[in-house]
């Protein structure tokens, strides 16, 4: 993908993000700026989740997904979710916790899903950025 | 037109807005929708306005809540300003084996 298609995707597909949005999820924006999507999720009585997204190369390749602390350290354990996108292994790449969902690049690179190809799914609304952020998003709150 | 029959009209109507990742619908302010109207209505015109081709598999929420689309705002018991939180579902976990 060419640098300044991936950018034009990147942006087309963050400005949606508007106020309400972030009011009703309890996102706060870290970073806009391509490449990185850095949004962290609250709740009231919670510690926030920091998720941030490296979208090099969006959309032949999926982001790759950090979880980061909320004051941007990166986690080096997590709490599973009940379905198991939030993943507290190490991954093999990177030797974090990691996102284990259609959609995330460490998902797509580990050797349990290497035949699950990202081009199934690229394209798809559920599958924009605001799309994977939302799959995340839904998967710590039931956390 | 009196205060009472005035007020009984305005119970047969919600406001909504529909707020998703790729924007909101009404890009400002509240839809008036009837209140007996299916949720599904004004979801599906909010993903025509906003450009989103497949919502199937997306979950709708008010307050915090899951809605039932296919029933109406009222049997949803949603009323007054209502605003919708559009998007997909938790994503299907992977379940990567922990042993590598």
């Amino acid at each position: 993908m060419h640098l300044l298609s991936s950018k034009i995707k990147f942006d087309e597909q963050t400005r949606g993000f508007g106020e309400n949005l972030l009011k009703i999820r309890g996102w706060r924006i870290h970073s806009f700026e391509y490449p990185v999507l850095d949004v962290e999720f609250t709740f009231p009585q919670r510690h926030g989740l920091r998720v941030r997204m490296i979208c090099d190369n969006w959309d032949d390749d999926p982001p790759s997904v950090q979880l980061l602390s909320q004051c941007g350290d990166r986690l080096v354990t997590v709490k599973r979710d009940p379905v198991g996108v939030i993943n507290e292994g190490q991954h093999p790449h990177t030797g974090y916790p990691f996102i284990c969902m259609r959609g995330s690049r460490e998902y797509h690179t580990h050797s349990s899903h290497v035949t699950d190809h990202w081009s199934n799914y690229r394209g798809k609304s559920s599958y924009d950025l605001g799309g994977i952020l939302s799959q995340i998003w839904r998967a710590w709150m039931k956390t | 037109m009196d205060k009472d029959q005035s007020v009984g009209e305005k119970d047969h109507f919600v406001e909504v807005s529909v707020v998703t990742t790729s924007g909101s619908y009404p890009s400002q302010g509240f839809e008036q929708a009837p209140s007996r109207q299916k949720v599904k209505i004004l979801l599906e015109a909010a993903a025509r306005h906003l450009g989103i081709v497949d919502t199937s598999g997306w979950v709708a929420t008010a307050n915090g809540k899951e809605i039932k689309i296919d029933l109406s705002f009222a049997d949803n018991a949603l009323s007054g300003q209502v605003e919708i939180d559009f998007g997909p579902r938790e994503g299907g976990g992977g379940n990567a084996s922990l042993v590598f």
